[in-house]
């Protein structure tokens, strides 16, 4: 209903951009909503930029993440949001710890009479990590990230989106999303899209697959040596998943979604976890 | 673009806009002394705990009126002259008073206003024009809770702290779409009632609203609920202001309220952790009102009067019990009032709220959101004791001493009996003069009816909701006087808190009245001995005395039926008229059907709709159709100007036609899907775009 949580994406990408929290939920003006996803990805091997399957030399490749957003109804029309990642990456005697890649930015209605389609703008800038390092929180580089994510649609008619135990009174639903990042300096132009469907299996519980592609266009400029051998600043992926979410309490959400790395070209391929909670304040 | 779907709405409005008169009663600065001529001077209700009515009143000829001759239903029908109560319990006539409010903002925002998904709380910018130009400019969002799936929204407007001035003397304008209740009228009178029954309640009148100078629809300004409108009685405006939390309607002021909201339920709910809210001031203390919600608890059964007189101002404790049996409202004890402790005077005052689902509306236990709260059932037979068992409520009708005031103000209201209190409201909510109310505002907003955009009355006629609301004052009425509160009735409460919640299926059942009829007269309802009616008949002429027995066959396939009608084309419901001794005589006859809940239906099964129910009439071995009215909303059939023979006995049946298909319910809006508006980007981007062709 609320909040897309796209934890695939850090765990494809390894240098981890991990701010991707992707919404297609305009709050109310002066609603306030957190959120916090913790992540866990594992690695032993990665495709090579040829997305050829090789180890990794340095040995498992280990991601621990927290990603938190926060939001804001600015008014009916927009929403502010913030995000933000603290990570602990490492492999074998290379490792980093602390804050990723931060976002601002601001959500807005594709439909305005309706609820569950919106625009996302944010400004992406890094937290001060070191970029130099062979492993690192993210590309070091500001970026911009223009999304458009969509879910079932909400109307005057329907019942009280916030009332405990709400979901979309349909047995099963889509919701389906993409953006593209643009970055200041060597990384490659971001396209990436996902999709989901969920399906009720009791009144309050909800289960299915989700698929996450992450493209880019070419593959950016060199920059400093990464641990797939190379400079290159770009990564490519397929991720796929299961969701099983529900509510657990007034306007409180929680996930949880197992999720593997199925197919690369400078990327990790992992298999991981993300389970998050997220709750919004009339 | 489809904007010009809202616009157009509105455009058909010919409504004028009129600046309320200088000596209206309802603004803050208003006072009983600024009434302008001698007929509307204010008139001080005398406090009703022991007063008598003024020596000349006869309240046994009145009674021996209604009983010869029954209920002018059309009173006040000609006349745009109003009886109502003013805010300081001054008694006042003259017409409705109607205010009007012009709006001005963003026309795209203005149809967001009211198609936006229902529960968001966004507001919006907004000015409120004056007359003399000024523009106040402040927000507006749409308020209440389930009434917000109506499109017709009810509306906050909340001034800027910067934007000085004021509406009347208001800088947060509430307005009532009264969208769940489409005679718009339940509200008006139930704060009228409460207001003749000598309680302080917020200010309340009809308000035309414009938006950027279109007529949207007619309104009920409902006074902000703060301090002040408690200081109006003298209490002061530093006390304590709290509400039951409307979502965990657990707030029964019994002590287990004060720990959550489990004990109403029997299990803890996910439904917050507070039965209570305090407003002001907002400190989280609720120390005061765990001593009182103790105190309610504690207080053995044969000294509570004497506790609720010394802690409740103004007997408004047992003032908002009788209003809300008169009203039959089922929707309150545990949520739907406000309390306030005065510091001034340390006692608490009880200010009812939220009066839409009353007057016959009944919640539906057997049917899912929203028409569990939002149907069609209408309910007339309920004691004075309807409504959540809350403890306040409970330990009051248990103590005999409140129980005998509590009956004695209630047909005192109803004018049954021997007046008890100031002659002036006796009979204030008698069905004459409910009638006469009723009529009257209907002179004064049958304009405001038909041109309001939103009201779901294009489904049901004005005159049909008007027709239902009378209907209810007449057979509640009667049932209170038989059932409840008349010298006759044997009404015992006896709390039982096994006794389940809704009523157990009803069965099949008999009603039988009998009436002698001397002449001419109005409408005379024939009650049976349970105090439900059996027929109303309005005698047109007559020759000889005549007596009338009325029989009713309730919840039952009819004995026999008309031809070509099958036992599921008809009403499980028949009805006799015996005429005996005398002359023909010529009546009109209205004969009702029992729709309680969906499951407690004669119509329960019926393959064909209520409205296109049609009397058949068996006399003599032969069956002839009637012209019947029917409205859908009191359950009532009525057939005009019938004779009737002497000695003979005409049975009745309600049949349809032939299976139908069900009409869609529609709110008699636009619906969302006929309504777009761009988003703001969306908007630019078109600009853009058109800039380009350009």
């Amino acid at each position: 209903m609320a909040t897309y949580k796209s934890g695939m994406v850090a765990i494809g990408l390894l240098v981890a951009s991990n701010v991707a929290v992707a919404g297609n939920w305009v709050r109310s003006e002066g609603e306030k909503a957190i959120g916090a996803n913790l992540s866990y990805a594992t690695a032993n091997q990665f495709w090579n930029q040829n997305r050829v399957l090789g180890p990794f030399a340095c040995g498992t490749h280990d991601n621990t993440g927290l990603g938190l957003n926060a939001e804001y109804g600015l008014s009916y029309h927009y929403t502010l949001i913030a995000q933000a990642g603290l990570h602990k990456i490492a492999c074998g005697p290379n490792s980093a710890s602390g804050l990723g890649d931060v976002a601002v930015g601001i959500r807005g209605r594709l439909d305005a009479l309706s609820n569950g389609k919106a625009w996302e703008l944010k400004l992406i800038v890094p937290g001060g990590y070191d970029a130099a390092a062979p492993v690192r929180l993210g590309y070091g580089e500001v970026g911009l990230e223009a999304g458009a994510y969509f879910g079932p649609p909400f109307d005057a008619y329907d019942e009280d989106p916030y009332k405990p135990g709400y979901f979309p009174k349909l047995d099963s639903y889509w919701e389906y999303g993409g953006f593209t990042r643009v970055w200041n300096g060597a990384p490659a132009t971001e396209i990436a899209g996902h999709v989901k469907w969920k399906h009720a299996i009791s009144d309050t519980w909800k289960i299915g697959p989700a698929l996450n592609v992450h493209w880019t266009f070419g593959k950016g400029d060199r920059q400093f040596p990464n641990l797939f051998g190379n400079r290159f600043a770009y990564t490519r992926s397929v991720v796929v998943g299961v969701e099983l979410s529900t509510l657990i309490g007034e306007r409180t959400s929680f996930h949880i979604t197992p999720q593997a790395t199925v197919w690369g070209e400078n990327a990790a391929k992992s298999v991981g976890v993300s389970v998050g909670v997220s709750k919004a304040f009339k | 673009m489809l904007l010009a779907v809202f616009a157009c709405g509105m455009s058909l409005s010919a409504v004028g806009a009129d600046a309320p008169p200088a000596d209206f009663p309802f603004f803050p600065k208003s006072t009983p002394y600024l009434t302008a001529s001698p007929a509307k001077k204010a008139v001080k209700v005398v406090k009703q705990k022991s007063g008598a009515a003024a020596p000349g009143f006869d309240y046994r000829q009145k009674a021996a009126n209604e009983d010869a001759l029954g209920f002018n239903m059309e009173a006040g029908g000609d006349s745009r002259n109003l009886e109502y109560m003013g805010p300081f319990g001054q008694i006042l006539n003259g017409p409705l008073p109607i205010a009007s409010i012009e709006l001005q903002m963003d026309e795209d925002e203005s149809v967001l206003l009211f198609y936006k998904p229902a529960h968001d709380n966004s507001s919006f910018a907004v000015s409120v024009l004056k007359e003399d130009g000024q523009q106040l400019k402040g927000r507006v969002s749409v308020k209440g809770s389930s009434t917000r799936g109506f499109i017709k929204k009810s509306l906050l407007v909340k001034l800027d702290k910067e934007s000085k001035g004021d509406w009347y003397g208001y800088r947060k304008i509430s307005l009532n779409s009264m969208a769940s209740d489409p005679s718009m009228l339940r509200e008006w009178l139930a704060w009228d009632l409460a207001r003749a029954a000598g309680m302080n309640v917020l200010n309340t009148f009809y308000t035309r609203l414009y938006l950027n100078k279109k007529y949207v629809g007619l309104f009920l300004f409902t006074e902000w609920v703060g301090p002040e409108v408690f200081d109006r009685a003298g209490l002061g405006t530093d006390g304590e202001l709290y509400q039951p939390n409307d979502a965990t309607h657990c707030g029964d002021l019994s002590a287990a309220s004060m720990d959550g909201p489990t004990q109403t339920t029997g299990k803890k709910l996910n439904r917050g952790n507070s039965c209570y809210e305090k407003f002001s001031p907002a400190d989280g203390n609720m120390a005061n009102l765990a001593q009182l919600a103790n105190g309610i608890t504690a207080t053995p059964k044969d000294s509570y009067h004497e506790f609720v007189d010394s802690h409740f101002h103004n007997d408004s404790l047992l003032n908002w019990i009788v209003v809300n049996g008169i009203l039959t409202n089922g929707d309150t004890y545990n949520k739907n009032y406000f309390l306030y402790y005065s510091n001034k005077v340390a006692q608490w005052e009880v200010m009812p709220w939220d009066y839409d689902l009353t007057m016959g509306r009944s919640w539906d236990p057997y049917l899912g959101a929203p028409r569990d709260v939002f149907n069609s059932n209408f309910v007339y037979y309920y004691g004075p004791d309807i409504g959540f068992p809350g403890q306040a409520k409970t330990k009051t009708l248990e103590d005999p001493v409140l129980f005998e005031r509590l009956k004695r103000r209630t047909a005192h209201l109803l004018g049954i009996g021997k007046p008890y209190g100031d002659e002036r409201t006796y009979g204030w909510f008698s069905p004459e003069r409910v009638a006469a109310r009723v009529n009257v505002i209907q002179n004064n907003t049958i304009n405001d009816a038909q041109q309001d955009m939103f009201s779901s009355n294009r489904i049901y006629s004005y005159d049909e909701q008007a027709d239902a609301i009378k209907y209810f004052a007449l057979a509640h009425y009667a049932y209170l006087k038989a059932a409840s509160v008349g010298d006759e009735s044997k009404w015992q409460y006896v709390y039982d808190p096994n006794q389940p919640m809704n009523p157990a299926p009803t069965v099949a059942s008999t009603l039988q009245a009998s009436w002698t009829v001397q002449r001419p007269g109005y409408d005379r309802p024939l009650v049976d001995k349970s105090g439900k009616i059996a027929s109303v008949i309005r005698v047109r002429s007559i020759s000889k005395p005549v007596t009338i027995t009325s029989t009713v066959l309730g919840f039952q396939t009819p004995p026999a039926l008309p031809p070509e009608r099958s036992a599921n084309q008809c009403l499980k419901r028949s009805w006799e008229l015996t005429t005996k001794g005398g002359g023909p005589l010529v009546a009109d006859v209205t004969l009702e059907y029992l729709q309680e809940n969906s499951q407690n239906s004669d119509a329960r099964g019926l393959e064909g709709e209520q409205k296109d129910l049609q009397l058949w009439l068996l006399d003599g071995g032969i069956w002839t159709p009637q012209f019947t009215r029917v409205n859908v909303l009191s359950k009532t059939l009525t057939v005009r100007e019938l004779s009737l023979a002497a000695n003979r006995t005409l049975r009745f049946v309600a049949c349809v036609d032939s299976p139908d298909v069900p009409s869609q319910q529609s709110s008699g809006a636009v619906s969302t899907k006929d309504v777009s508006v761009p988003t703001p980007i969306g908007k630019a981007f078109q600009h853009f775009i058109d800039n380009l062709k350009k």
